[in-house]
């Protein structure tokens, strides 16, 4: 079993308060990530604003109410809507969280964790093939930056995450930043975490803003791409090699041209790890 | 501890509903000298509730502003709770809050009103596309209009409410301070042309009408709502004429 990494450059999330730039313009980025949920059974603006996206752009699905890891039952309804909208926009990934959010029926609209354990990886591989079996396509599965840890994990987070991947034949969605917020949050070496990750798994990166609240690090997507996380983002280069990558700006979202520039640092570290790994 | 047992006790913390042993929270959850386990599962408590109600003032900008951030935060967080998320979208969560609004004390008498419009403008908003009849399409319908059956495109609402919610839907998105509510019951069109979101007045019968014929009636037994009016045919082609060139029908069915 294989996966097969789409080479789509860098990229920017699709954001409302960008709308009407996309709908009269082609900024120059690589790709575009649209939040799945947004456009599901949905018309009028938001669709024609994704439509054209697709007409100027490789678009990626990326979605955050899966709900993978919960022990409730698929929610086949919202995987039907997601099967109609892939059908629709051909994207080049569809992506979810490694994460549950459901819980007895109910959304509770949060990215929450796992304990990583046989069972739990048993159990998200099952529905992961289910899922991909549904949708007829591979899906990557994106690390989570989190607060809590179980008492009764087994695995290291990577452990899981590279388990995973080989046992349901999916891809991993690489959050540079949440390897760095979830490594400070729970003292474990970042670059373990890489080192841990199979090269092979991994399709997509993302990179965001965190917030520093004193006592942890909260994943807030609402500032430029730290320093850590760009001297972390060019070691997953030195690893990985060259992956698509995306900057996240989901609060306080700045002027298209400032995502833009955000992209394009991305872009340079990039350029700058292969030209010193090709001149090594 | 099994997936679904641990899973049981975390969603009890983050969503605060029902009592979590702190002997199993401690079991469940790892602290450590930076944060104990039980304020690691407060900043998932703490995100739970602010994340809901953000969601809530999207599609109710103008009731926010109308109550101020303290009561809206009330007003969200209780109705979360009452009305716990049962679709993948958080843009769907708002769609009982008018309703809950209704038995609920609040500030003013009208809230419910103003939430009833912004909602069925964000319906509206996001409707499937349809695109509506030609203006030449009612030259089609001859003698049987009677029994011809009007469907309307996907993001017709219509609202009967107690209070002029237009009228304070204008002041708010005007910035001007709202007059004190007053009763004053008006019927609304909600309705999207092209990628613009439109609300007007219009009168019972005709809201009557229009509700007939989203319910499948034929056009002879819709327009029975214009009957008592001083010249009931006038009004019904005069409301058809408007519903035609607003671009509500989306298509005719004989």
């Amino acid at each position: 079993m294989a996966f097969q990494r789409a080479q789509l450059g860098h990229g920017i999330g699709l954001r409302s308060k960008h709308y009407a730039r996309f709908l009269s313009e082609r900024p120059e980025v690589g790709w575009i990530e649209a939040i799945s949920e947004n456009f599901i059974d949905v018309g009028g603006r938001p669709l024609a604003v994704l439509e054209k996206v697709r007409r100027d752009f490789p678009v990626v699905l990326h979605g955050v109410s899966l709900s993978i890891g919960s022990v409730d039952p698929l929610d086949l309804r919202h995987l039907a809507g997601l099967r109609a909208l892939a059908d629709r926009i051909q994207p080049a990934y569809v992506s979810d969280h490694l994460c549950w959010g459901t819980h007895r029926g109910r959304y509770l609209h949060d990215l929450l964790p796992l304990p990583y354990t046989e069972e739990a990886l048993e159990h998200v591989a099952s529905r992961v093939r289910q899922v991909q079996d549904f949708l007829g396509r591979q899906i990557l599965l994106e690390n989570v930056s989190t607060y809590a840890a179980f008492r009764g994990s087994t695995l290291p987070e990577w452990e899981f995450l590279a388990g995973l991947a080989e046992r349901a034949d999916c891809g991993i969605l690489l959050d540079v930043n949440n390897v760095y917020v979830s490594a400070r949050n729970h003292g474990f070496d970042a670059r373990e975490y890489l080192s841990g990750i199979p090269p092979d798994r991994v399709g997509q990166f993302h990179l965001a803003g965190h917030s520093d609240r004193g006592t942890y690090l909260f994943d807030t997507h609402d500032a430029p791409v730290a320093d850590p996380v760009w001297e972390l983002y060019a070691a997953a280069v030195r690893r990985f090699g060259r992956v698509s990558s995306l900057i996240e700006w989901d609060d306080q979202v700045p002027e298209l041209e400032r995502l833009v520039e955000e992209s394009r640092s991305a872009a340079a570290v990039e350029a700058r790890e292969l030209a010193a790994q090709e001149a090594a | 501890m099994r997936l679904a047992e641990a899973q049981d006790l975390f969603a009890a913390l983050v969503t605060g509903e029902g009592p979590v042993d702190p002997a199993a929270r401690e079991a469940l959850l790892v602290g450590d000298g930076e944060l104990s386990a039980s304020e690691r599962a407060r900043i998932y408590s703490d995100m739970y509730l602010f994340r809901l109600v953000a969601a809530l003032r999207e599609d109710y900008p103008l009731l926010a502003r109308l109550v101020g951030d303290e009561e809206f935060f009330s007003i969200g967080s209780d109705y979360a709770r009452a009305h716990p998320s049962h679709h993948p979208s958080l843009a769907r969560l708002g769609a009982h809050l008018p309703a809950y609004l209704r038995g609920r004390a609040g500030s003013r008498d009208d809230l419910t009103d103003l939430a009833a419009l912004e909602w069925a403008r964000a319906e509206a908003f996001v409707a499937p596309d349809e695109e509506p009849l030609g203006e030449d399409a009612l030259g089609s319908l001859g003698e049987d209009a009677a029994s011809a059956r009007f469907r309307l495109v996907p993001s017709v609402r219509l609202l009967s409410l107690e209070h002029d919610a237009a009228a304070l839907w204008a002041e708010l998105e005007a910035s001007r301070a709202p007059e004190a509510p007053r009763r004053s019951p008006v019927s609304l069109l909600v309705w999207r042309k092209g990628f613009e979101v439109f609300h007007t007045a219009v009168s019972a019968e005709e809201l009557c009408a229009l509700s007939a014929v989203q319910r499948g009636a034929a056009l002879g037994e819709a327009c029975a709502a214009f009957a008592a009016l001083p010249d009931p045919a006038g009004a019904a082609l005069d409301a058809i004429a408007s519903w035609s060139g607003e671009g509500l029908l989306a298509g005719i069915d004989r």
